[in-house]
């Protein structure tokens, strides 16, 4: 098996750092939650207030009003 | 009642927790794209995490801003995940976002990484075996790679730690083939020349391994 140090340098170096602290992870866990918030903000939303604005905008002018709306 | 659900929720948690960490990256992530569950994102997370703050920090040679970096690089990752074509191994797809990262870090800094001197001239450094640089002690290894200059280093750190092939190091640095090659040839003759000006005088090892 050929060596490589390279590799071993990576490993002692690693543990000689250690991990990121812990508030890098909770960081991370916050944005994630911050982007499917806003994610879900988008869906929920979007549709209603591009319907909303089709409604505002005058939805049913462009038809005309039927002369006898309750005839068949 | 509501207690039973919350302690069965829990205990299958944990279960599904055990199960998930004896995947393989590739498979974590297509359950982390079925399900969305932040605890398998955690999990790579903790696999990865201690290699990218490692790298970061001998890239950037400053804590505060390899933690930063380490953050901005794992939200990157979230971000893109989708994007993850599974081609590469996702370790190597990691790797390369963490270079990129650093090396957009650094020129940000206005510091040059990869220039372009006599890119394309032809030029007859040796070549030095990979053997030489792959044997060479571990704390001369890190004293000498501590002596080139980021570039040259980074270089030599993707072919032998991360083992890239020459292509994903052309992708990562933006350099055909032709030329990146010239640059692992020049790296490794820059590492065999500090080498031999530092231990000169050692005979633990070869100091003349030219191919």
């Amino acid at each position: 098996m050929t060596v490589n140090n390279f590799k071993e340098l990576e490993q002692i170096e690693t543990s000689a750092l250690g991990n990121p602290p812990e508030q890098v992870k909770k960081n991370i866990s916050y944005n994630l939650s911050l982007f499917r918030f806003i994610g879900d903000l988008i869906e929920l939303y979007i549709p209603n207030f591009g319907r909303a604005l089709v409604k505002m905008s005058g939805e049913n002018s462009a038809q005309p009003k039927s002369k006898y709306p309750n005839k068949g | 009642m509501w207690i039973i659900l919350k302690f069965l929720e829990v205990l299958f948690g944990k279960f599904r927790t055990k199960d998930a960490r004896a995947l393989g990256d590739e498979a974590l992530i297509a359950q982390y794209l079925a399900t969305q569950d932040e605890h398998l994102f955690s999990i790579l997370y903790d696999r990865y995490s201690a290699k990218i703050y490692f790298k970061c920090m001998s890239m950037l040679k400053n804590i505060e801003a390899a933690q930063d970096c380490t953050q901005d690089i794992f939200i990157k990752v979230l971000t893109n995940i989708s994007r993850f074509n599974q081609q590469s191994r996702f370790s190597t797809w990691l790797f390369s976002i963490t270079y990129n990262h650093c090396i957009d870090l650094i020129r940000k800094n206005k510091k040059t990484i990869f220039v372009d001197k006599e890119a394309d001239i032809a030029d007859s450094t040796p070549e030095v075996s990979d053997a030489f640089l792959m044997e060479t002690k571990v704390k001369k290894l890190k004293t000498v790679l501590d002596k080139m200059d980021d570039g040259e280093k980074t270089i030599l750190l993707m072919k032998y730690q991360d083992e890239l092939s020459i292509k994903e190091m052309c992708d990562i640095t933006n350099k055909g083939e032709s030329a990146m090659k010239m640059k692992i040839k020049r790296a490794k003759f820059k590492f065999k020349s500090i080498h031999d000006e530092l231990y000169a005088n050692d005979s633990d090892e070869n100091t003349t391994n030219y191919n």
